[in-house]
């Protein structure tokens, strides 16, 4: 048997003049191309997408935990947002949970007036068919509102038109600001010229703490006269 | 033995695609590369496709080929390289298929290997025990040319070749006598 190595050996060939032509033509042809970008190679493709994939996969529910405590104006907050939608299949308050929360962050943060009535008419304007305990936080820190600012937005709180109530707040309308006079309540919340923009232009009917239900009823005549008087 | 060195002004010329660049570079490596590609696929015309395909891919990453002449020729080895290794798997899922691999105008020596004993032992290989084989033996390749080529260091390649030898010369001796030993391609990892 002829060596191993001398047999390998004759396995060489040549390039034939004839295929080199060729070659060379077909590279001139190409090199005459436009330039494009090298295209990512594949190995490096998959790798960017398994990157990208696994990025995703972390990344997304860490921002959703992350954007928990947000509230309108931070960063994450859209993120909040969009994870409430998902959650809402799973657990229908979680809306108005997080509405409530923001106005207790707010609150506590002591923001401006209007910061504080926007987020006082965002959670209103998710508590149909909240349970009854988160109404009653939203009744509590609308009670803060009040007796921090001495009046809620009549104008505005009543664009949604929605009552969340009953007999008991309506009553409790009845002691709320929004019967005072309109200079009063401008004084209280500054900033805000919004309350004739909608509703009824003696705001008698769109207290966004009793809403449109039985409370508007129940507004004692004398104050009604007062308010025509001023006005 | 080594493989054709490639200057530094020819490499920058590649980078700039200049046609000049390429063919000098075309005519100092395309024997070699045939060879190589000769050697994994004993098919003339497909190995022929393999070199102008590494040559088209390099025109088309010319400006983002990095390093010196040693480098770009691993390129263009490694471009051959994967094209045979295609061909092969290409092969292999459609054995009923051989024509597809042909070339237009075959040639009795182009469809006839010079050595079908060897041929076959070499094919019984696993990919990259052949590679080392034919890029070693066939081709002229320094130890030091094919690590780089297969992205690994000297004594893996050592290594390497000396268990591919080995094996091939028991393949040899098996298709020579009419006998079939198992393949160490279904053993070893390209």
């Amino acid at each position: 048997m002829t060596h191993l190595s001398e047999r390998l050996a004759d396995l060489r060939v040549e390039m034939s003049e004839t295929t080199e032509a060729m070659h060379i033509a077909a590279i001139e042809r190409e090199l005459m191309l436009p330039r494009h970008p090298a295209p990512i190679p594949r190995r490096s493709r998959k790798r960017l997408a398994v990157v990208l994939v696994s990025a995703m996969v972390l990344l997304l529910p860490a921002a959703a935990i992350a954007s928990e405590d947000s509230v309108p104006g931070d960063l994450l907050y859209p993120v909040k947002r969009s994870a409430e939608w998902g959650w809402s299949f799973v657990d229908s308050d979680v809306a108005l949970r997080h509405r409530v929360e923001e106005l207790e962050t707010v609150l506590v943060r002591g923001d401006p007036p209007e910061e504080v009535r926007a987020r006082l008419i965002d959670a209103e304007a998710v508590a149909d068919g909240a349970s009854p305990n988160l109404i009653r936080r939203l009744e509590q820190a609308r009670e803060q509102v009040r007796v921090r600012y001495g009046a809620t937005d009549q104008g505005r709180g009543g664009t949604d038109g929605r009552g969340q109530g009953s007999g008991a707040e309506g009553s409790e309308s009845d002691r709320s600001p929004i019967t005072t006079s309109p200079q009063d309540a401008s004084a209280n919340l500054p900033g805000d010229g919004s309350g004739s923009d909608t509703g009824s232009q003696d705001g008698s009917e769109d207290d966004p703490t009793a809403g449109t239900g039985a409370g508007e009823n129940d507004q004692p005549d004398q104050e009604r006269d007062r308010l025509r008087g001023e006005g | 033995m080594s493989l054709v060195d490639i200057d530094d002004e020819l490499v920058d010329g590649i980078r700039e695609r200049s046609e000049e660049a390429f063919t000098t570079v075309y005519r100092l490596l395309a024997s070699d590369l045939l060879s190589f590609a000769h050697g994994m696929l004993h098919d003339r015309g497909a190995a022929e496709d393999a070199v102008q395909q590494a040559f088209l891919e390099l025109a088309r990453a010319a400006p983002t080929v990095h390093g010196d002449g040693r480098s770009l020729r691993a390129w263009l080895y490694r471009s051959v390289r994967f094209s045979c290794l295609d061909e092969l798997r290409r092969r292999r899922r459609h054995p009923e298929d051989p024509t597809q691999y042909l070339p237009d105008n075959p040639s009795e020596d182009t469809l006839v290997p010079p050595d079908p004993a060897l041929a076959e032992a070499l094919l019984d290989l696993s990919d990259r025990q052949r590679t080392i084989v034919v890029l070693r033996h066939v081709v002229g390749a320094s130890v030091d040319d094919i690590a780089r080529i297969l992205g690994t260091n000297r004594t893996a390649v050592y290594a390497a070749s000396a268990r591919a030898e080995r094996h091939l010369r028991k393949r040899l001796a098996a298709v020579e006598s009419g006998g079939r030993a198992a393949s160490p391609s279904e053993k070893d990892e390209r």
